[in-house]
This record gives structure tokens, sequence and C-alpha cells, in this order.
């Protein structure tokens, strides 16, 4: 019986192909739904995109499955999300750097901000720059008498926007610094914990081990809940940060509607029960923005970046 | 004199070299100021498959290695005829629907195998597709497609 | 300690958890059983059930899988040639030859116990001593890293088998495979192609099933008369000693058995190296310690099944030692676990023995009773499996070919797995039709990677002062070790081509 009913499923998927070239937008959404998510399952991003998931489907009343595409810093799933079509069976649930930042870091990168439309923004990471607890320095005052002191100093890099920030922050400063490559926020916590490296940037995962690190720095442009007391980057007068919340965004020319519906239920979702604890664990914290924030956002932030990275003189490659 | 050894060192000696000269070059950044150049291991690798290969080519001319079976005729066809069933399958897959390629895939590799009980051509293939609908959509719940 | 556990087993052992410990290893078991399915899958497909049920019966849930689907990939090697992950390639080389020569039974009881084993001692140790092998396992840096990556390739030379340079060539190939990708140092892509899916690198799974699995459905499909023919010598024996494990194997196994628990605990805690590099190496002491090395691929060994094995199902539970006190994955399954987990509320990390500490007793508890109830379920469950080998090739063949298929495509990021998994099984069949060994491949892929970054991460750490090399007696052991074992592999080699002339 199964097996007929499977049959009869493959009848009418053949005939919905078919006929979706009619137009016909009546309630969305009428099947299950699709969270593109840029990274592989398991990361940060990942797993409070399941959990939103999850009460995103109670809220609009149908499944939302998730598909990990990872790849290229995002630039995988960015890129097959494009060549979509915007009838709202697949949205997109990711960092906002894929799409503010990495088009300046890499050439040919294959999309730009301009080929989504956005419907809102979700949750904020919590980069700063960090040392090991047994540094002989506290906070960033100390961390740059000791690295003046001692040129050579040793600096994990997870990505090349870590390299950027301390490439900038050392040009101004004067320092001398060899950067240490490494993939990701465990191997970032692996070199800081095994006392390998000086200083390492940090994408939010260093709250998870509380006096195992030294903040000294955060990179968001305001200051963090977490910690207080710790300066950000904009503070300090280096004009650099690293704001990026997680974007909620669909292929261009999406019906007003959808989006609408879709922010709407994001919304209750961000907000639930489940979603609090989860951003209390990861310390993600969540802070919805509607859609007019989320465009206006995602522009301004562009510019920044664009500015900056001029500024620093990278090359894209 | 070990001819299969000899086709393979061939093979794999004009391999490298295009690697080295072609492939390495256009595919990779060679001078980036970082502490390895992104091309130095593949070009490693590369350099070492090329004179592994000039290797086996000099000891099959001297007849010096035990020489490889090469493939025989119903293994070729074997290997064309998997590929064309994989290939043929996500054509299905992508333009009809995953449960006729998978219902595809499995009755062609019986039907090339002789296979010609019409029952067990029918069951087969309608119980995996079943049964994998059933462990991932009814008992675990997600979706695969 | 043993109040905790006790109370732990207390609350672990309720009919409802264990029943999904049971349910678990079940689960795993069989998709492990099956060819080209593996530990990765398994649990990865799992994880939204975990969604609905208690944190506890949860997590014990998802170990019992990874417990069930490693042990279980030895059935496919042995019975099919057709490993279901790169960890288990060992065990198709020694215990393939054993089901042809009508000893299947017993190389697959002897899989089991030495999994059984592997993971149980495994499993007392995490629960043991998880903080201080943390601390010690951080002290294992990208310098000690190279050296003992460089040790575990030294064994591509010692797996080569017949061709010295034909081992070689496959093992660059695979290290060039490895570089496939982004590259970490400078974020520029190499051999991508344009195409944003090679980002990530060539995906492991795919390319394991398509070498490993599809390329020996290749040569069986095109080679079926005399597969039919063995089919027969498949069914067993007849001799009642081929279907038991005897006190001899026993005593061949016991030393590979004991090594390869102890590689595989290893390799398990130390982060950043799989499950594969703790089986290969394994595998590869077992063959070294022989008196007749080259009779494992040619004859088939127990002790090879055994080293393999213990080894691989090591690595799980070790591999939470870093998951549990640092939260670090030391393996794949690890890495997916930390997002279940993190969904029952549970980060991974430090903080979980303080804030979780009933939860862990129960998940130890709940570690201790799935190696038991694997011996059960393994037990049973290969008789299972022995029957379906019986049937015609044509079914057991477009089953596994199916599988192969659906395996590369939930793992390989959709229809491009399938290309990468069709390339490589064809460049597996040309591989094993002359004679080049994909094991050696295999090794190369698995190692390349971590080998290049931790090489990076080395010569920027012991850049200006080189002296610094000094501090790290770990890893000079280890290239000790390694030119040792270059110089016997090059002195064999000689007495072995003077003595063919």
């Amino acid at each position: 019986m199964k097996f007929l009913k499977t049959l009869g499923v493959a009848a009418s998927a053949v005939a919905a192909v078919a006929l979706s070239a009619l137009p016909a937008q009546a309630e969305w959404p009428e099947g299950p739904i699709t969270m593109l998510i840029g990274y592989k399952a398991g990361g940060g991003t990942d797993t409070k995109g399941r959990v939103l998931a999850k009460e995103l489907g109670k809220e609009l009343g149908v499944p939302v499955k998730v598909l990990n595409k990872p790849g290229g810093g995002q630039a995988a799933s960015l890129n097959w999300f494009k060549e979509q079509k915007p009838d709202g069976k697949v949205f997109f649930f990711g960092a906002s750097t894929g799409l503010t930042l990495n088009p300046f870091l890499k050439k040919d990168i294959g999309y730009s901000k301009d080929d989504f439309d956005y419907a809102a923004l979700v949750t904020e990471f919590q980069p700063a720059l960090v040392a090991p607890a047994s540094a002989p320095f506290d906070d960033w005052k100390g961390f740059l008498a000791h690295a003046k002191a001692n040129p050579g100093l040793k600096y994990a890099a997870l990505s090349p926007f870590a390299r950027i920030i301390m490439e900038l922050i050392s040009e101004k400063e004067g320092l001398t610094v060899d950067y240490i490559p490494t993939k990701g926020g465990a191997g970032m916590v692996q070199l800081v914990l095994g006392n390998q490296v000086d200083a390492a940037y940090s994408g939010g995962i260093h709250s998870r081990y509380p006096g195992k690190f030294k903040t000294l720095a955060v990179v968001t442009s305001k200051r963090q809940a977490h910690f207080a007391d710790v300066p950000s980057l904009m503070e300090l007068g280096y004009g650099l940060n690293g704001d990026a919340p997680t974007v909620v965004a669909f292929p261009k020319g999406i019906d007003r509607a959808i989006i609408d519906r879709l922010a709407a239920a994001m919304k209750v979702a961000a907000a639930s029960k489940d979603m609090a604890k989860i951003s209390k664990k990861i310390m993600m914290p969540v802070n919805f923005v509607g859609t007019e924030g989320a465009v206006k956002f995602i522009e301004e932030s562009t510019a920044a970046n664009k500015a900056m990275i001029e500024a620093s003189g990278y090359e894209a490659k | 004199m070990p001819k299969a050894d000899l086709i393979a060192g061939v093979v794999l000696m004009v391999s490298g070299l295009a690697l080295l000269f072609f492939i390495i070059p256009a595919q990779t950044e060679q001078d980036t100021g970082a502490a390895v150049p992104p091309d130095m291991l593949p070009q490693i690798c590369a350099l070492g498959i090329t004179l592994l290969a000039a290797v086996l080519t000099l000891n099959a001319l001297r007849g010096k290695t035990p020489d490889a079976k090469p493939p025989k005729a119903s293994e070729w066809r074997a290997m064309v005829a998997v590929v064309v069933i994989i290939l043929a399958g996500a054509a299905l897959f992508q333009y009809i629907h995953p449960i006729v390629a998978g219902l595809f895939v499995t009755l062609a590799t019986m039907l090339y195998m002789d296979e010609r009980r019409w029952h067990l051509l029918l069951a087969l293939p309608a119980a995996l597709v079943v049964i994998v609908y059933l462990l991932f959509y009814e008992f675990l719940g997600t979706a695969i497609l | 300690m043993m109040d905790e556990l006790v109370a732990g087993f207390g609350a672990a052992l309720t009919f409802y958890n264990v029943a999904f410990i049971f349910m678990g290893v079940a689960i795993g078991y069989l998709v492990g059983a099956l060819p080209g399915l593996g530990k990765g899958t398994a649990t990865a497909v799992a994880i939204p059930i975990t969604f609905y049920i208690e944190p506890l019966a949860a997590i014990a849930f998802l170990i019992g899988i990874s417990k069930g689907s490693t042990a279980g990939s030895a059935v496919s090697a042995i019975l099919m040639n057709t490993p279901g992950e790169p960890s288990s390639a060992p065990t198709a080389m020694a215990g393939y030859p054993l089901a042809r020569a009508g000893k299947a039974q017993k190389a697959l009881k002897m899989g089991l116990y030495a999994s059984v084993i592997g993971d149980f001692v495994s499993t007392c140790v995490l629960i043991l001593s998880a903080q201080s092998l943390a601390d010690y396992a951080l002290g294992i840096g990208p310098i000690e890293l190279v050296a003992i990556l460089a040790f575990s390739l030294t064994f591509i030379a010692a797996l080569s088998g017949k061709s010295l340079v034909k081992g070689l060539i496959a093992g660059l190939f695979g290290i060039l495979c490895s570089t496939v990708g982004t590259e970490i140092e400078t974020s520029t892509e190499r051999f991508t192609f344009g195409s944003f899916d090679l980002y990530e690198g060539l995906p492991l799974i795919p390319v394991a099933i398509g070498m490993l699995a599809m390329s020996e459905m290749m040569v069986q499909i095109g080679d079926r008369r005399r597969l039919e023919a063995e089919t027969d010598l498949l069914r067993g024996s007849g001799k009642p000693e081929d279907a038991y494990v005897t006190w001899e194997d026993w005593k061949k196994s016991f030393k590979a058995i004991i090594r390869g628990t102890g590689i595989g605990i290893f390799i398990g805690v130390l982060p950043g190296l799989g499950a594969s590099t703790g089986s290969f190496l394994s595998y590869g002491m077992a063959r070294r310690a022989s008196k007749d090395p080259d009779s494992f691929e040619r004859d088939g060994a127990i002790e090879g099944v055994a080293a393999t094995e213990s080894a691989d199902n090591a690595v799980v539970p070790a591999s939470f030692v870093p998951l549990f006190a640092l939260g670090i994955p030391g393996s794949v399954i690890a890495a997916i676990l930390i997002g279940a987990f993190v969904i029952q509320g549970v980060t991974p990390g430090p903080l979980m023995f303080l804030e979780q500490a009933e939860l862990m007793q129960g998940i130890y508890a709940s570690m201790l009773a799935a190696s038991l109830i694997l011996l059960f379920i393994g037990y049973f469950g290969q008789n299972m499996f022995a029957r379906i080998i019986k049937l015609s090739p044509s079914l057991v063949l477009s089953t596994v070919v199916f599988l192969c298929c659906l395996g590369s495509y939930l793992q390989g990021g959709g229809m491009f797995g399938l290309y990468i998994m069709a390339i490589f099984a064809v460049i597996g069949f040309f591989a094993r039709k002359y004679d080049f060994g994909f094991v050696t491949f295999l090794i190369g892929f698995v190692i390349g990677d971590g080998f290049e970054l931790a090489l990076r991460q080395s010569i920027g750490l012991l850049k200006g002062t080189p002296e610094a090399m000094l501090d790290h007696p770990v890893a000079i052991v280890f290239w000790v070790l390694t030119i040792v074992g270059v110089l016997a592999i090059l002195r064999r080699k000689k007495i072995s081509t003077e003595s063919a002339t």
C-alpha cells in the first residue's frame, strides 16, 4: 500500500512540475519549506537554525527542513541559492558577512548582496580578540605593551577577516605579528588552550570557556553583555567592527506578502522559549530586526566593509 | 614485457607533466607571501608522481616488475555499464523524479546481471525505495530530498 | 566517583532509556552493515528524531547508533569487500580473503569481539580520566601533530603491497586530492575549476564509497561467472572450526587487539586525527609484527581484522574525551554529536560536568550499557547478514549499487556527491586492475589535509626560533620513529629485490 502511495506521490510530483509554470500563489506556505544553511551541520549557525526551524514549523503549520550546503564561507550555498526560483520554497539563514563582506575579499565570488531580498535579522555573533588565561597581560593596553616589547607575536587567524583586523591594528601600532592559520572555532580553541599562540580572533566560542580566556577587545561596534567591561575596537579608536547578525533572505523577486509572512513567523519563533535557551547556551543573543531594518543594515554594513577593506589595501583573491 | 605497467606508467607520466606545467599553475595561486605557497604541496605530489611513473615505465621496459592483469573485456563493459546507469539515474532524478531514479538504478543493475525472474525484478527495487522512504520519512521524520 | 557512577546507572538503566540504547545500537548496526553507509551517515540522519525525546535517552540513543554503526561496518567489509567507511578499509583487506576461503563466520565474530573489547576499554578510559587526558591532549600542538602524521604516512609504503612505486604513486595522488578546495592560510582556491561545490574540498564519503565500494561492484559485476561460483564458497566451508573463533585465533589476535585498542585511544584523544588514522596505524603495525606480512591481503588474516576493528571502535569513546572535557570534537561523530547535545540544552565543554553532573553520569552508564548490548545485537545480527549473502549476486549487487548512490547523495551535498562517487569509482576500478592499491590512496587523502595545516602552523610557530623544536620531545620521538620506519622499509625492499634476482 505504501508503495502505491509512493507511486501516487511520484505521479503527482510530475504533475506538479508541469503545473508549476502557472502562477499559483494562494496561501504561502502550501507545503514544506527549506531553510538553507551555508555551514556544516553541528556549528553555531546550524544549531540555532535547527531550533529556529522547529519553532518556525509550529508557527507556519508546515515542516521546515534544514539543508546544509557548506563551502567557501557560505559562497557555495549563496551561489546555489541565487539560482533558485523566488517561490518561497527555500530561504537562507546565515551570517551577514557572507553578503556584506566576503564579496570584497574574494574575486569572482559569483553573487552580490543585490541578488537577494531580505526579510529579517535574528541573532548576533559576539566576536572578540582573545588571549590565553596564562598570558602575561590582562587587557588591551597590556597586550599592546607586551606585543611591542616582543615582536613576532603569534596570532591565530581563523578567517581572512580575522587576519585583516590584526593587520590593520599592527600597521597602526607598529607591531610585528606572525599569523598562525587555523580551521574554525574549535581549531582556535585548541591553539589557545594549549598555549600555542599569544592571541587569537574568536567568533564568540570563547565565552563557553570561563577562566580559560582573557577577552582583550570586542569586535562588535557596541560592548557585549557578557563582557561589559571590555572595550570595543571602535571605542579604542581603530574604526573597525565585525558586526555580523544572522540574516534571513530570499532569492530576488520574491512576493512581498511571503516576506511579511515569514518575518512575522520568524519574530514569534525568535522569541520562543527554546530559542532563548539555546542562545544563552551558545551565547549568541537574539536581536530580532524586521524587514526594513534588515535591508538598511545590509546596505550600511556593505558600505562600511568596503571602506574598511579598501583602507587595508587587501587585494581580493 | 609487462604491457599493463608500461601503459600505466606512460599515462601517469603524461598526467604528471600536465599537472606540473598546466593544471597546477592554472588552478592554484603561486606567490601569495604565505610561509608555504598554496601550490607547494600539489607541486611536490605532481613531481613525485611524474618521477615514480618514469621509474615504473623503465622497470616495465626492462621487464623487471610483476605485471598486473589489465581489465578483461567483460569488466570493461561492466565499468561502462555502471557509469551509464549512474548517469542515467542522475538524469531521471533531476528531470523526472527521485523515486523513478531509485527504481531505475536497481532495476537496470539487475537486468545487466541477467536477472530475469520478473517477480524479483519488481519486488527488489520497490522494496528498497519503500524501505528508504519508511526509514527517513516515517521513522526518522526527516526529509532527504 | 564510583558512587556517582552507580547512581548514574540507576538513572540510566530505566526501561525507557535501555529501550532507546537498544534501538540505537540495532539501527546503527544495521546501517553500518549496509555497504557504503557508515557511522557518519547513521548518526547524522538520526539527530532529528532526538528532538522529541528526553535528553538522556536522546544522547544514549545517538551514542548507541555511533557504536553500533562503527562495529557494523565490518560486516559489509568482510562479506562484500565494500567497507561502510574508510576506517574499515583494512578490515576488508584482511577479512574478505577469509570470507572467500569459507571463513566468513569466523572473521565476522572476531571483528565483533575486537570491536566490543576496543569499545569497552576505551569507554572505561574515558570515564576514569577524561579531564586529565584532555589536559594532556592540549599539549599536543601542531608541531607534534606534524610528527605523528608523518609517522602515519610512512605506512603508505608499508601497506603498498606488491609494488612500492605504485603504492607511493597512489599515496601521492591521495595527498594531491586532499589539497582540492580552499587553502586555509591564504584562503585561495585550489583545483576548484570554478565549481563552488569544491570549495570545501572533495567530500570524503563519496570519494570513499566510489573508491572502495563502487569500484569493487564494477569488478564483481564484470566477473559474475566467477562470482557465482564463489558465492557458494561464501556460504561457508562446512567445517565447524571455520565458523567460530578458535583458541588459536585468539592467541594470534590477542596482541593485535591490545595494540589496536591502545592506538585507537591515543588517536581518538587527539583532536584532529580521525578514526581512519587509528585503524590504518593499527593494521599497519599488526602487519609489520607478522612473520608473513604479504599474506594479509593474499590469504586474509584474522589478526588484521582484529587489529582494525579494535582500533576503529576504540577511537569513538576516546574522541569524546576532548569533546566532554574541552568541547573540541575528536572525530566526525563527536562533531555531529555537538549539535545534538546543544539541542538538548547541554553545551559540550568544561561546564558540562559542573552544570549537568547527573546527566554526565547517566551518559557514562549508558555508554557502558551500549557496549554490552552491542555484543548481543552483533552476535545475533551477524547470522541474519550471513544469510543475506547467500542470495544470488544479482540481488545483492544491485542493492549495493542503489545504496552507494543513496549514501553519496546524502553525504556529498546532493547530486554533486553522486558525480564525485562515479568519478572515483572509475579511478578505483583502474587502481584495482593495475594493482595501485586504493588503501594507500585513502591514507594520503585522509591525512593530507590535516598534515598540510599542521605543517603551516608549525612553520609559523617555529618562525624565528627553530631551537624551540627542542621543547617538543613528543615530536622528536615521532620523527625518530618515522626515520627508523623509512630505513626499515628501504632495507626490506632491498632485501626482497636482491632475493628476487
